[in-house]
């Protein structure tokens, strides 16, 4: 997180809810002592939340049309908030011994075609890079299952029954908002001559000389220059420097089993202000993919959320998990 | 590993990073115990070493070692001790003359590439902690061989990477070592001792001074 981040001055006179935000804001950020003002201002919104009761069914409300790429859009007014209280996980390796937050607020719309989640937590650290060797990524994710108390939610599906999962990632939406986030990001005084960078169209560096890989001159006329990314050669969504959408679709059998899917149609976008993320994950409610749960207004199912805080290195299973069973009912319409 | 991106080949054992599976955790990165695994700062997922596999399964010593000026390195089978064969120049190094030796033994994690420890490094605690209680036994026998005491040590030590070939098989005849690749055919064949020649300093043919060089 930098200073640039945070540092925000209203331009014209606030209204009533922005006057609020900025107020907060200022609590989170202000003053010489920040870091113990942003502790204090974080333990302040999470006992805030903890007020609010913990339920275990997200309502997903019929609207005209869902804002899938939008956190902050009025419909959202129109969902139920339901307090998600979030747990260890210490079932599989990595594990997290404690959650990073205590809990999350979910929403979630549909409009009889697609379905979206909004997903809010509190996390004073803004983290999107994943370029350096210790740099983790913010993430949240939703899991469906067919059928309500599904046991699998708890180990994110079984080879019987697959679990659906939208997984949104900082790092992606970087990628999407601002351009693929290469390697000067994180080192800007490296230097190489020809280790095929990834650039793109309007990259403000001047790098004549180089291009996308996929049209990197051939060594020897007999191999892509692609091969010099392997991860990027053999289509790692991981490593696709061209991303559209920050959520990845995905079908698990289990942990560890999560594999990306052919059909990329997930969306959502996610949005950092006064030290919480707000995201939203959205996907068509037919299955697009083999396995994957498909969504029917009017019925019920099994969901689960997580949360990563790329503060505390959080990747794979090292993530705060939710603690119940989730049930996510699709309003009829 | 969490998703088992990492994997070991069964037809000879070269273990890999799986590029489609790693999402880039770097769970393995921060745990493996010989620095093996890195982070790719552009592809986003970690990748190692692939111990050259496309040229080993054509019977060719990976590059690292071909390139290699002091021809440190060598590659081949190396048997269970109840199966190893003497005449496989890496059985021999490390089950027979025991001068290969695991590097951490302790960590029980079974490596398979094996080092002949470092014959000036006086400290053997030291020495025992990095490649166990075998150590200064592995360079005393080591120090024999160089000093003419062991032909076939020496020998085999000889002829690594004396060929691009993998040799799987050798043998000391004649004051040579000898060496054959998996199909068979003698790849390399080296004297145990190197034929010198002495020039004197002043060619009187050229009438010229010349230094030698080697």
């Amino acid at each position: 997180m930098t200073d640039s981040d945070t540092k925000v001055e209203p331009e014209a006179e606030p209204t009533a809810e922005e006057a609020s935000r900025i107020d907060r804001r200022k609590v989170l950020i202000g003053g010489a002592a920040g870091a113990a003002v942003v502790a204090a201002g974080a333990w302040a919104l999470t006992n805030d939340t903890k007020r609010k009761e913990v339920v275990t069914e997200v309502v997903a409300k019929r609207v005209d049309k869902v804002p899938i790429d939008d956190p902050d859009s009025s419909n959202w007014s129109k969902a139920s908030a339901a307090t998600i209280a979030l747990d260890v996980q210490n079932m599989a390796a990595p594990m997290k011994a404690k959650p990073f937050v205590p809990t999350v607020e979910v929403k979630s719309l549909h409009d009889g075609t697609s379905i979206a989640f909004r997903i809010e937590w509190v996390d004073t650290e803004r983290n999107e890079l994943t370029v350096p060797c210790d740099g983790f990524r913010d993430s949240c994710a939703v899991l469906l299952l067919p059928k309500t108390e599904n046991l699998g939610a708890r180990i994110m599906g079984t080879a019987a029954e697959p679990a659906t999962l939208l997984h949104w990632k900082a790092d992606w939406q970087l990628d999407v908002d601002k351009g693929f986030q290469d390697l000067e990001v994180a080192f800007p005084n490296t230097a190489f001559d020809y280790y095929p960078p990834i650039t793109q169209p309007g990259d403000p560096i001047e790098r004549p000389d180089v291009v996308i890989p996929d049209s990197y001159e051939a060594v020897e006329g007999k191999v892509p220059g692609t091969v010099w990314l392997p991860g990027y050669h053999v289509g790692n969504p991981i490593s696709n420097a061209k991303k559209t959408s920050s959520v990845e679709k995905l079908l698990a059998k289990g942990f560890g089993t999560a594999m990306t899917q052919a059909t990329q149609d997930a969306v959502g976008k996610g949005v950092w202000a006064d030290g919480s993320w707000k995201v939203v994950l959205a996907k068509p409610l037919a299955a697009s993919d083999d396995l994957e749960t498909a969504l029917t207004p009017g019925s019920t199912y099994s969901m689960a959320v997580a949360v990563w805080a790329g503060a505390e290195n959080d990747t794979g299973g090292r993530k705060s998990p939710g603690r119940d069973l989730l049930t996510l009912r699709l309003e009829r319409g | 590993m969490p998703r088992t991106s990492i994997y070991k080949r069964p037809e000879d054992g070269i273990v890999l990073v799986d590029q489609e599976r790693c999402r880039g955790y770097r769970v393995c990165f921060e745990a493996c115990p010989y620095k093996k695994v890195f982070y790719n700062h552009v592809t986003r997922i970690s990748e190692k070493c692939l111990f050259c596999f496309p040229a080993v399964e054509q019977g060719i010593l990976p590059r690292c070692m071909r390139n290699c000026i002091g021809k440190i390195r060598t590659f081949g089978h190396v048997g269970t001790p109840e199966t190893a064969r003497e005449d496989n120049p890496v059985d021999f190094l490390v089950h027979f003359r025991k001068v290969g030796l695991p590097l951490y033994p302790q960590f029980g994690t079974e490596p398979n590439v094996y080092y002949v420890p470092p014959v000036h490094v006086s400290s053997e605690p030291f020495l025992k902690m990095m490649f166990g209680p075998g150590a200064p036994k592995a360079i005393e026998t080591y120090r024999n061989a160089m000093e003419g005491g062991d032909k076939e040590l020496l020998g085999v030590l000889l002829l690594n990477v004396s060929s691009d070939r993998i040799i799987s098989k050798f043998k000391i005849e004649n004051d040579q070592a000898i060496g054959w690749d998996d199909s068979g055919e003698e790849v390399a064949r080296v004297p145990l001792k190197e034929p010198t020649m002495v020039r004197p300093a002043y060619d009187g043919a050229l009438s010229a001074y010349r230094y030698n060089i080697t």
